[in-house]
């Protein structure tokens, strides 16, 4: 029987798993929904012998199975779940606070020195008719978040609050998963509509210029190092022992109205520095708790500038330079939300 | 009053500080690291 792709559930785990090759256990895994119809890519390489000499011609007669490579997309209406699980998995430093149901997760980039460079990892499962009559019911165990992008823009719809994540896989698979996955947790959007967006001495929201914004992290991290000796095997193809992330790097770019006054591309001109921080808020949890999340950009200069129109409004187009400030570091970026433990 | 919450450092202090951003990113841009309440490191960070 052909099978609707929206018949497509996938869950992965909140909680970090306790080494790469280790799936996370059932209760450690929440089921969240996505946006995009695209499944995730999970391929094994394969190499021929067509290249190698002695066979007294150049084409191949043998294929071999090299090596497994896994990636796959989440795409999103921004919630504070997901902005908590992306900011904690795609960063790497997390300080859990507060109690439930309103935990707070602070995180920074992942320190070298003291955290190594393998980034947390989780596994990822999806499932179409999962049992008897399964299409699909595969888990790729050993994924780290290879980048992360927010995007908010202008008019109704949640589509102007969207969340973009990328991942990367050991190429360890369980098939079946094994896995009964929970109800999707309920999820706390976060409008576009609620920002709060500061950058460099400007107010874009009292100002009411913003209409559009884009910030994100990526890990780059190093696909083939992860090969070595000994990194292990499955079903005969090798898989990666280690994801380590590479050179890093945050974004920060914007679209604003360009009015008489606008101070962008005088600042570009001086190269003036100042913070960002964009801010988004939902439902109330309790009390002075509210859905949210919020990044700092401790440090940013502006590296270019561009002059358009967004619907017929002269608007600047501005790419901003996220920079190591030597007291906050990069960037902070703060989620809060009802799920407890995420990256415990 | 803020929450606290302990971090230790790469060298070993452990230090008790506001559970706000402005205390944590100098000390996680540094490098500290979560401790839960038993004094063992916390999931904060992959190691």
């Amino acid at each position: 029987m052909p099978a609707n792709i929206r018949e497509t559930k996938i869950g992965f785990g909140y909680k970090k798993q306790t080494d790469l090759h280790t799936a996370n256990a059932a209760a450690d895994i929440w089921s969240l929904t996505k946006t995009n119809a695209t499944l995730a890519n999970i391929s094994l390489v394969t190499e021929d012998d067509g290249a190698e000499l002695g066979k007294g011609h150049e084409f191949p007669t043998q294929v071999f199975k090299s090596h497994w490579d896994v990636n796959g997309s989440l795409e999103k209406y921004v919630t504070s779940e997901i902005a908590a699980w992306a900011f904690v998995f795609g960063l790497g430093n997390r300080v859990k606070s507060g109690t439930a149901p309103a935990i707070t997760y602070t995180c920074a980039p992942q320190d070298p020195v003291s955290g190594g460079i393998e980034l947390p990892a989780f596994s990822f499962i999806e499932q179409i008719r999962p049992g008897a009559s399964a299409v699909l019911d595969r888990m790729a165990v050993g994924c780290v978040v290879e980048d992360f992008t927010i995007t908010l823009g202008s008019g109704p719809g949640r589509a102007n609050s969207r969340i973009a994540i990328n991942f990367v896989g050991c190429g360890k698979l369980v098939e079946p998963s094994g896995i009964t996955l929970p109800a999707p947790t309920a999820e706390h959007f976060l409008p576009a509509a609620s920002a709060q967006v500061t950058i460099n001495g400007v107010n874009y929201v009292s100002n009411r210029n913003l209409v559009s914004l884009e910030l994100g992290f990526k890990n780059n991290v190093r696909p083939d190092s992860g090969f070595y000796v000994g990194s292990g095997t499955q079903d005969g193809a090798a898989i990666r022992g280690r994801m380590e992330f590479g050179d890093r790097a945050a974004t920060l770019k914007f679209v604003a109205r360009f009015e008489q006054g606008s101070t962008e591309l005088d600042k570009l001109k001086n190269q003036t520095t100042g913070t960002a921080v964009i801010s988004l808020q939902g439902q109330q949890i309790s009390g002075s708790d509210y859905h949210s999340l919020s990044v700092t950009f401790h440090k940013v200069g502006f590296s270019a500038t561009e002059l358009g129109n967004t619907d017929g409004i002269v608007t600047v187009e501005v790419q901003c330079k996220p920079l190591w400030d030597t007291a906050n570091g990069l960037l902070t970026a703060v989620a809060k939300c009802s799920q407890d433990n995420i990256g415990s | 009053m803020a929450e606290t919450v302990k971090l230790r450092s790469p060298d070993g202090e452990v230090r008790e500080v506001e559970a706000t951003v402005e205390s944590l990113s100098p000390l996680m841009a540094s490098g500290w690291v979560q401790v839960e309440e038993d004094g063992g490191e916390d999931a904060g960070e992959h190691s």
